[in-house]
């Protein structure tokens, strides 16, 4: 039982490889006649169509749509002479369901002669057909010294590289006037010769201030030939939508890379000079040309009123549902713009208004889906919006209208959509009075605001206070409020320093002391008189005007005597009307003192008052 | 002793005008407190027959709020309450033009009160036309919070108190001579150049006239006068900087989305969005 299980199992192993292969057959089968029911194409490339005289060049002549070829015939100039190949690749590529069959057959020559030459158009027998490729020119110079971004001290081989023609950058779009909002498809390209090894690639786009960008798609990889040499390009495509008309201009997009190339390292090994294998890395940064664009601004005439600024191509589609509610029930309008354009900018559709007023209505809500991105963006923009019948004689949703301008046809267009028939029936519930405007809309996992009304009243007699007076407005008030500290401050400065002078400067001190001084001795003196004592009265009033002159001059009371006093104060610019009065005032006081009983009271006061007004005039002259 | 005695009476002479004052305005103020009460309760009342449906009765009560409110204005009692609560009355009543300019006069007098805030911004969103002006970043008003949550009046008080607290500083700094009193020096004299530079921005603001479109719907013109051309339409609620006047007609600079017309392309946006309005459409803040 076991072993017919085991040849049944193993039958059955059998038929299936022989199923799977013929799949495999049929599917290869119908790979090889797709491939050859497309034309063959013959192409020639070179690596590079500008040659120094014994330098290497990459000849590829590629068959396209043919698998089984002979070896094509070439036609080379005969100074040019074969240093390797062919070497034969076939390829086989499927996109988008396309098959692409490419054979390349390598060559390696050198030349040996300058000038310009023509390699002749390559010719391939098949089938019975002669296919023949273009012809490309390709000139041949003497050894010249490179000139690139290459640090020649760090090339430490000899090998010049031409770099310049191997990368280089494009930037263009696909118009060059449009309508202000209209799509322009910009696109940069980045050109990088076959089998050449980039690296750290680092693109900075232009900068686009006055349009809207969006980005379309992933990058573009294909292969194209210029000038006869084949390159891989990358394309990087943007969506631009001016917001202002005029001339503007795109500004330069740059790009840096490094290219890795492999060091010759013996002669002969020429034709992968950058294939493979641990390499220098030259740094190269390419940038576009600026692109200038003319942008027009939309035609004012035959703009409808509800023109919201949507510039491309749309279609309109409108449901509402339910359609059967009651008073206050709401009902739901969905409105899908699709089409081409901006998307995300198009403005909200129009309700006709009159239509309205027995709704209540809620703001849109919008959302937007791009769903292409390869050609231009198209997507739709879904706007939502409730309405809330408010009778029973309801019996339309107004009509939807939504315009645009089409650039292609340089007109607006209106899509219209008819009143939406619907059947309101009595409610159930007392609708709520609403004191003011309703607009909430309500989102998942919020609350839902139920009325939008003004915030109540203020009744705070706490901070109930006369606000009027503006104390910035009473400039009055506010000078005499900033001046009079700084006032005060003076004050206070000039007190103090007078304070220090006295306690610090003694000669200052002791003049500005020396009035009190005497006015304290005089206070004595006139005791003195009042108990009736010339002696000590005279001698009083002799001292307290040597004192107060001495006090005036810093000097000790010693140094003033009666003999000098008149010469000192006559140097010191006193009047001589005082001197004078000094000196009678001193005689008096002298014969007071000597001859006291013969004195009267009256003299006595007399020479007091002298005394005082002497003491007076020399403060003010001292 | 003749010179204490004179002292004394002037100090005493000085507390009697000082309290007299003071109760004088607290009497006032009862009087005020009271003609408040009675607008908000008619307000309160208006309300209450509002909430029962019955709108055109409640008309009465709001007329009668709005004449008490301005009968307290017009007697010299300014209050921020005031107009702020004018403004909801305005707004029951359906103009909500004139209630944006009372509110904006409330926001003066009270920066720091959110419901203001929340009202204009209630009514803004009905208005027809879109404004342009400007929010000021949330991190500026954090970092300047003194400028955008004081009055004018407020920020002159303190100014005036960081001014006397330097003064009474410097004083200490002449007769101590401490060394760290230098610091508090800096410290205030650092306050109030700040304060002082507020306080110039805030009353140049304040000196700037805005006004409020009161009417339905009004005509901007290239001139003051009916015989000059319309220029655009601004509709109510849109504030506008009054820039001069003439006769019975503002020149206003207009906060809204103006479309430039073919002829006015060559000029500034200033420009565009400039042009005279009859005075009785405007409500000056």
């Amino acid at each position: 039982m076991n072993l017919r299980n085991l040849r049944q199992r193993r039958t059955g192993k059998k038929m299936m490889r022989k199923v799977f292969s013929i799949i495999i057959f049929v599917v290869m089968l119908n790979v090889i006649s797709t491939a050859c029911a497309k034309e063959v194409k013959v192409v020639i490339s070179v690596d590079k169509n500008k040659v120094e005289v014994g330098g290497h060049i990459r000849l590829t002549v590629g068959v396209e749509g043919a698998f089984d070829t002979d070896i094509p015939k070439l036609s080379m100039p005969e100074s040019f002479s074969l240093m390797f190949g062919p070497s034969v690749s076939t390829q086989t590529s499927i996109i988008n369901n396309v098959v692409k069959v490419f054979r390349g057959f390598m060559y390696g020559f050198s030349p040996r002669e300058k000038g310009e030459f023509e390699i002749g158009s390559v010719t391939l027998e098949y089938k019975g057909k002669t296919y023949t490729s273009n012809s490309i020119r390709i000139e041949v110079v003497d050894r010249t010294p490179f000139e690139s971004v290459i640090d020649e001290k760090s090339d430490t081989s000899g090998q010049r590289v031409d770099i310049n023609k191997m990368v280089f950058v494009e930037l263009t779009t696909d118009k060059a006037e449009a309508y202000i909002y209209e799509e322009i498809i910009q696109s940069f390209k980045l050109y990088f010769q076959k089998g050449l090894p980039i690296d750290d690639l680092d693109y900075v786009a232009a900068s686009t201030k006055s349009f809207l960008a969006e980005k379309l798609g992933e990058e573009r990889r294909y292969e194209e030939v210029r000038d006869g040499i084949l390159y891989n390009v990358i394309e990087l495509r943007t969506a631009l939508f001016p917001l202002v008309s005029g001339k503007i201009e795109i500004p330069p997009a740059s790009f840096k890379c490094n290219i890795i190339i492999r060091q010759q390292r013996s002669r002969g090994s020429l034709f992968d000079e950058f294939m493979g294998g641990s390499g220098r890395r030259y740094p190269v940064e390419r940038s576009t040309e600026p692109v200038k664009l003319i942008i027009k601004p939309l035609p004012a005439a035959d703009k409808p009123e509800n023109f919201t600024g949507a510039v491309g191509k749309y279609t309109m589609d409108v449901l509402a549902k339910p359609t059967k509610v009651k008073v206050g029930d709401p009902i739901t309008l969905t409105i899908n713009i699709r089409g081409e354009g901006n998307i995300q900018t198009i403005g909200e559709p129009l309700l006709a208004p009159d239509g309205m007023k027995k709704f209540k209505a809620y703001d849109f809500e919008a959302k937007v889906v791009i769903t292409d991105r390869g050609d231009g963006i198209k997507g739709e923009k879904l706007f939502s919006k409730v309405i809330e019948p408010q009778s029973k004689d309801n019996d339309v949703i107004p009509g939807i209208s939504f315009s645009y301008f089409d650039p292609d046809l340089e007109k607006y267009k209106t899509l219209t959509y008819e009143p939406i028939p619907i059947e309101v029936e009595s409610s159930d519930i007392e609708i709520p009075i609403h004191l003011s405007v309703e607009g909430a809309g309500m989102v998942k996992g919020q609350v839902k605001i139920l009325t939008k009304d003004i915030l109540p009243i203020m009744s705070d007699l706490y901070s109930f206070k006369n606000q009027g007076f503006a104390m910035y407005k009473r400039p009055l008030l506010l000078a005499t409020v900033f001046i009079i500290p700084i006032l005060i401050v003076v004050a206070c400065i000039y007190v103090q320093r007078q304070r220090e002078l006295l306690y610090t400067d003694v000669g200052y001190a002791r003049k500005k002391r020396a009035m009190a001084h005497a006015q304290k001795h005089l206070s004595n003196a006139r005791e003195l008189l009042q108990l009736e004592n010339p002696s000590e009265f005279y001698t009083t009033l002799a001292r307290t005007i040597l004192e107060h002159i001495a006090d005036k001059l810093n000097v000790t009371p010693a140094a003033v005597t009666s003999d000098n006093i008149y010469d000192i104060l006559e140097k010191r610019g006193v009047s001589n009307g005082v001197i004078k009065e000094l000196r009678q005032c001193l005689e008096s006081c002298d014969y007071g003192r000597f001859s006291s009983g013969q004195l009267t009271r009256e003299q006595m006061e007399s020479t007091l008052d002298t005394t005082e007004k002497v003491i007076m005039h020399l403060e003010k002259q001292l | 002793m003749r010179q204490k005695n004179i002292l004394i009476i002037f100090i005493l002479s000085f507390v009697f005008l000082f309290e007299g004052g003071y109760l004088a305005e607290a009497f006032a103020r009862d009087n005020e407190a009271d003609t408040f009460f009675r607008a908000n309760k008619e307000y309160s009342a208006g309300q209450k027959i509002m909430a029962e449906g019955k709108k055109e009765d409640a008309v009465g009560n709001f007329e009668q709020a709005v004449n008490l409110y301005e009968q307290l204005l017009e007697s010299g009692f300014i209050n921020g309450q005031i107009y702020y609560n004018l403004g909801n009355s305005c707004y029951r009543l359906g103009m909500p033009g004139k209630a944006i300019m009372y509110y904006r006069r409330a926001e003066k007098l009270l920066p720091r009160n959110a419901d203001i805030k929340a009202n204009i911004n209630l009514l803004k969103r009905d208005f027809v036309d879109r404004e342009t002006i400007g929010q000021t970043p949330e991190i500026i008003k954090v970092a300047c919070f003194w400028y955008f949550y004081l009055n004018l009046n407020e920020i002159t008080a303190i100014t005036i108190y960081v001014y006397l607290a330097l003064i009474a500083s410097i004083l200490s700094i002449i007769f101590l001579r401490q060394q760290w009193i230098k610091k508090i020096i800096i410290i205030f004299a650092s306050c109030f150049l700040v304060l002082v530079i507020s306080l110039g921005l805030k009353a140049y603001n304040h000196s700037v006239e805005m006004g409020v479109v009161i009417a339905d719907e009004s005509n901007i013109r290239y001139g003051p006068g009916e015989e000059y051309e319309p220029r655009f339409k601004i509709h109510e609620g849109a504030e506008v900087r009054i820039e001069e006047k003439k006769d019975k007609w503002y020149k206003v600079y207009v906060f809204v989305d103006v479309e430039v017309v073919h002829d006015d392309k060559g000029k500034k946006e200033s420009e565009s969005k400039t042009g005279w309005i009859p005075e009785s459409e405007i409500g000056k803040i």
